[in-house]
């Protein structure tokens, strides 16, 4: 009598199996998508049903279907186990061994289930099977598979392990004790072997369970991060993107067709000085654009929007709504759906204002050379032309010569660079010919290999200089005619002076001695009148001479070289009056001299100067019975410290003063006072000789006074500095 | 003691006579030889010329001598009076209308022994003759000895 029912314990294990097989084919239902190799779990364990079931049945049906298709089933599902855990674990197994085993397996229990049945045989035959196979599953789960995955099939493993240590045990017990021929009959420890089975497959199936989730929440946890990373790298992405358009003044838009509504980037906003966000409206958008731009901007975008322009870009200016102008490019395209039809306007819209301005900065700057009427050009020192402006080629053109700038230019390409490093420390000017004109090239180094040349056309200034050349050549030899006409007139003066030093007063002389002859001879028979006559002519020979006289001296005061000295203006004075009083001892004249009066002057001259000045006083006071003439030296307001002789004579009519130092000039009557005309003149040629000033001022009946200045020719110029 | 000879080297007949009324009036009964240039008086002095084959005669005690003459100046016959060694010492009175400064320097400069301006006043001109006179005919030691 068996204590435990076999058949009963099949049923059971029959039951717990279903429950096994619904837990992995719910398993397989919601992974399946996720992990390879559930569906085998599932038909392994259903195939492991099956077969305990077809044993569970013994006796109701053949032994073929129990025993031999019952193992041979059970080994099936524990093979088709072992590839499940394959794909779940990602190894790569082969299984031509198992499947041998499985046709050995089938051909043993055959043979011993029907030909020659011997419980023990089959007992260690699917003991062995199953050790075989369950090891395999052991191995895979504990050391084959990847470390990460056998961290969560571990306990599989040991589940495994321990079907396979059951198995061995069983096999040891058949060896032991050998069973009788029926398998239900055959007591406690096959049922207590077929009870581990149930327990260890139920545990098999837990473990199974435990491990697809623990790697589902592993693959979640990877996905979490994975995404959290990603999100990262997109924010930092965004974030970048941001900041580059801002850093661009670049921002993106579409439009959709449909609605002609825009979708803005925060930066094509901060471009158009509205707050990120807002809506805009097609009307909005258009509001912005600059009166004179709309047009332009709406037939781009009309064009784009029926798809006449795949692609487009445009220039033109907003207004902002604070009322600042900028000016953008936008460009964009449009985009179709997947059927093909136009569904939006995208592109970008950039802020150039910066570089538009720069770009007039830059075009103003290059006006100058390109509207300079000079010709200007750059050369590279391989002898290539990079700029020339419009004048060097007119200039050329205009001369009738080929317009290729290049043949003009100095300096061979070989040495160019010569020219370039002599350039680079100074410029260089050189002149060339091109047919009639003339031009004067100036050399400059620009960058590293460049030669600037500015050019003049200088033909009319070397016109004008060559004239001037000629002009002044002529001028040369005029002055040297003019020089030898003027030599010439000084020797004709000299000989004139000479002459009439000499041979005018010998004539007089004659006409004086030989009336004084006459009357000394023949005196007592002229009557009185005639007497008087004669006295006459002699005074005017007499007169004549002392005219001729006055006149010598007048040309030696031109012609006798300036000998300037220290001289003492005082002592002369004195000199003059002291002789001119011994002369007339009778008249009543009171002379004063200032005394220290110098100049640095020629003595001889100033002798000259002042016996004529004291001379005209003395005779102009001659009238008076008691006469002052003064000799000193005042201030003038205009003419600074000078010298002056004042008589209290007859003075003169202010009126004719011009006429004062002009020579043969007189103000008195030849009978009144008695004259030259010529000591006045003689006078002021002195003192011109000296660069110095005379001038005179009186009245009638109230004296004269005549004054003069010496410029110390020592005394330096005050210069500018000083003056200001 | 012979009456000494003054040499007038005079071109201008006018200045001739008038000189020589001159040193009648001073009482100067000297005799007067004239000469009309430079070339006769240098004749006359060496014997030479017109004067050629003269008898032996003594020079004169002095030269009145004009600068403004034909064919030799005055200052030629001066300076070929100098250069000769007999006529070395011969007192030369120059008596010319010119004031020239050249004319005076270079006088000078070749040895002349006085310089007088002819005043065109004839009463100052018979003053000069008479003072002429007394000095040069009577103050005057003449370098001639043997007379």
């Amino acid at each position: 009598m068996n204590f435990l029912d076999i058949r009963t314990i099949l049923i059971g294990f029959v039951l717990s199996d279903i429950v096994c097989v619904i837990v992995l084919a719910s398993l397989w239902f919601h992974d399946r998508g996720k992990f390879p190799g559930l569906s085998l779990w599932a038909a392994g364990f259903a195939l492991q049903t099956a077969s305990i079931l077809l044993i569970a049945l013994r006796g109701f049906i053949p032994n073929i279907l129990s025993i031999v298709a019952g193992n041979s089933v059970n080994v099936v599902g524990a093979i088709l186990l072992l590839v499940g855990l394959e794909r779940f674990l990602g190894v790569k197994g082969r299984h031509w061994h198992n499947w041998a085993m499985l046709a050995a397996f089938t051909a043993a229990e055959i043979w011993f289930a029907l030909l020659k049945p011997v419980l023990a045989a089959r007992n260690l035959n699917i003991s062995l099977a199953l050790l075989f196979v369950s090891a395999q599953c052991s191995w895979l789960l504990l050391h084959k598979a990847e470390r990460r995955l056998r961290k969560n099939g571990w306990q599989a493993g040991i589940i495994f392990g321990l079907f396979g240590l059951a198995s061995v045990v069983r096999v040891f017990q058949i060896l032991f004790a050998l069973p009788g021929n029926d398998f239900l009959g055959s007591g406690w420890f096959d049922a207590t072997v077929v009870l581990v089975y149930q327990m260890l497959s139920m545990a098999l199936t837990f473990s199974l369970f435990v491990m697809v989730n623990r790697r589902l929440s592993e693959s979640l946890d990877v996905d979490i991060s994975l995404r959290m990373r990603i999100e990262q790298a997109l924010r930092i992405s965004e974030a970048n993107l941001k900041e580059a358009q801002s850093i661009a003044h670049i921002g993106y838009w579409s439009m959709d067709v449909k609605t002609r509504d825009f979708l803005w980037s925060d930066e094509v906003y901060a471009i158009h000085g509205i707050p990120p966000g807002e809506a805009i409206s097609h009307d909005a958008y258009l509001q912005r654009i600059h009166a004179e731009d709309r047009q332009r901007v709406l037939t781009a975008m009309r064009a784009a929007m029926v798809g006449l322009q795949g692609e487009f870009g445009i220039d033109y200016s907003i207004v902002r709504p604070d009322g600042s102008r900028r000016t953008v490019a936008l460009n964009g395209k449009n985009v179709t759906d997947e059927a093909g039809g136009l569904k939006e306007i995208r592109g970008t819209i950039q802020d150039i204002t910066e570089r538009k301005e720069l770009q007039r900065e830059i075009a103003y700057l290059a006006s100058f050379p390109t509207m300079n009427s000079n010709p200007v050009i750059e050369l590279g020192i391989d002898g290539e032309v990079r700029y020339a402006n419009e004048a060097s080629t007119e200039a050329l053109i205009s001369l009738g010569l080929e317009p290729d700038i290049r043949q003009y230019l100095p300096g061979t390409p070989e040495d160019l660079s010569a020219l370039w490093s002599r350039c680079s420390t100074e410029s260089i000017a050189r002149e060339i010919r091109l047919g009639e004109a003339i031009f004067l090239l100036n050399l400059n180094a620009s960058g590293k290999d460049t030669l600037r040349i500015y050019a003049i056309d200088i033909t009319e200034r070397a016109r004008l200089e060559a004239a001037v050349k000629e002009l002044n050549a002529g001028l040369e030899l005029r002055v040297q005619h003019r020089t030898s006409e003027l030599v010439a007139a000084n020797a004709e003066l000299e000989a004139f002076s000479y002459s009439v030093s000499h041979d005018l007063r010998a004539p007089l002389r004659s006409v004086d001695g030989f009336i004084h002859a006459f009357l000394d001879d023949f005196g007592t028979l002229v009557p009185e009148e005639g007497l008087r006559y004669l006295d006459r002519a002699r005074n005017a020979a007499q007169h004549m001479g002392q005219l001729i006289e006055a006149m010598l001296q007048l040309s030696n005061l031109t012609r006798s070289p300036l000998q300037s000295k220290d001289t003492d203006l005082s002592a002369i004075a004195l000199e003059i009056c002291q002789e001119l009083a011994s002369e007339a001892p009778e008249r009543d004249v009171q002379w004063s001299v200032e005394p220290g009066m110098r100049a640095i002057a020629d003595s001889r001259m100033m002798r000259i100067v002042l016996d004529n000045l004291l001379k005209n006083s003395w005779k102009f006071t001659a009238k008076r019975e008691r006469a002052h003439i003064t000799v000193g030296t005042l201030q003038d307001p205009e003419h600074g410290s000078a010298f002056f002789v004042r008589d209290d004579g007859a003075g003169f009519d202010p009126k004719y003063q011009a006429k004062l130092f002009k020579a043969f000039q007189r103000l008195h009557g030849q009978h009144e006072y008695p004259g030259t005309g010529i000591g006045l003149a003689t006078v002021q040629r002195a003192i011109h000789r000296h660069d110095g000033e005379v001038w005179a001022t009186g009245e009638i009946d109230r004296g004269a006074t005549f004054c003069f200045t010496i410029p110390n020719p020592h005394a330096t110029t005050p210069s500018l500095e000083e003056q200001s | 003691m012979k009456k000494k000879i003054i040499l007038l080297v005079e071109d201008n007949p006018d200045d001739v006579d008038l000189t020589l009324r001159a040193f009648r009036k001073s009482l100067i009964a000297n005799e007067v030889v004239v000469t009309r240039d430079g070339a006769e008086a240098l004749e006359y002095l060496t014997s030479t010329g017109r004067y050629a084959g003269m008898t032996v005669k003594e020079l004169p005690q002095v030269v009145l001598l004009d600068l403004h003459l034909p064919k030799v100046s005055g200052l030629e016959v001066l300076r070929a009076i100098r250069a000769d060694p007999n006529t070395r010492f011969l007192p030369v009175v120059v008596l010319t209308s010119s004031a020239e400064e050249n004319d005076i320097l270079e006088s000078y400069g070749l040895g002349a022994n006085s310089y007088i301006r002819k005043p065109v006043d004839f009463e100052q001109f018979l003053d000069a003759a008479r003072q002429l006179g007394l000095y040069w005919l009577v103050l005057n030691q003449s370098p001639f000895l043997d007379h």
